[in-house]
Formats: structure tokens, sequence, C-alpha cells
């Protein structure tokens, strides 16, 4: 079963999302845009940290989760 | 236990004039959820808070400062610092074979 892994960290204000294996990260691709790119050994992409992701204080955060398999 | 991991597992001097630290708690999120590649690399992430080759400030947070030290051929620790009442904190740490975050501030 694939699994997606969502973490927030509203102390250091990151998002870090992983739809690969984390243990397989190997080295990580800045794209300028405050996105960081997790990527195998292979060049595959693994997951992304969003940095400076802030949220309203009074806020939780929410995900809101799709899928149109049938 | 819970004053353990809240204490500090390292303080460092940067170049910008203010301290870095991480507890060992928040340095577990670190290797065990953002970045496991960093693993045992605890020395490596605070030499580039101490010692960088670059050092650039955030776009979306001029509090933010990424540290980057070489780590091999055209290959770069990160350590991604916030600076808060002239005390800074950990927010992340990778190894990036490119940068381009930021406006480079030192040297």
């Amino acid at each position: 079963m694939a699994v997606v892994k969502v973490h927030h960290d509203p102390q250091g204000n990151t998002l870090t999302v992983w739809f690969g294996n984390p243990e397989d990260e190997y080295e990580a691709e800045e794209t300028g845009d405050e996105v960081v790119l997790m990527k195998d050994k292979a060049g595959r992409v693994i997951g992304f940290e969003k940095l400076n992701f802030v949220t309203p204080q009074s806020d939780q955060l929410e995900i809101d989760f799709e899928s149109s398999a049938s | 236990m819970e004053q353990e991991t809240n204490a500090y597992l390292f303080q460092v001097d940067t170049v910008l004039g203010f301290q870095v630290h991480t507890t060992h708690r928040y340095w577990q999120i670190i290797v065990d959820i953002k970045h496991p590649v960093l693993r045992g690399r605890i020395a490596d992430v605070m030499a580039a808070l101490q010692t960088p080759d670059q050092v650039r400030r955030s776009k979306g947070d001029s509090q933010v400062y990424l540290f980057y030290r070489s780590d091999g051929v055209d290959r770069w620790i990160c350590a991604v610092a916030k600076q808060l009442d002239g005390e800074g904190f950990l927010v992340t740490a990778y190894r990036t074979g490119n940068i381009k975050e930021g406006e480079q501030i030192w040297p």
C-alpha cells in the first residue's frame, strides 16, 4: 500500500511530504522557490520540504485528501 | 526523559554573530522525519553553521538563514536556521547538489 507522509513543523515553519521511502533519500535539490525536492539515488523525486510554511496561529492545519480511484 | 530530549544537543557560534542551537528532540525530528540521509552527520551540520563557505538569507523570511558548506565535488551540506530575539535555532538541514535559495549575504 502506498503511503504519503505529511509532517508539519510549526516551530521551524516547514511542511515535509514524503511519497517515497524517506530512507531512500540520497540528496536534495533546491528549486529557488523555498521548496526542496528530496531525491533518491536514481534522481527520482520522492518527497519535498516547503520552507517558511506558515499557518495563521488561530488555525490548525487541516489536510484534505481526495482520490479519484473508483 | 522529557528534560533530556529538550536539552540542547549543540549550540554553536555562527559567522553572522549569533548562536544556533538544536535540541535532542528536534534533531531526531530532522533525521527521523525530514532528512534521514543526515543521520550520523551532526558534526557536518555543526561545521556548516560554524565555518560555512557561503551564507544566504531566505527570500520568504528575512530571519531565516541558509548556511552552506562543501561536502565533496559540487555538493553542500545546508543548515537552515532561524534567528529570533538574537538567538538562532536549527530549522532543517539537507545535502544538496545546487544552491538556489535566497540571496548571498556572506562572505
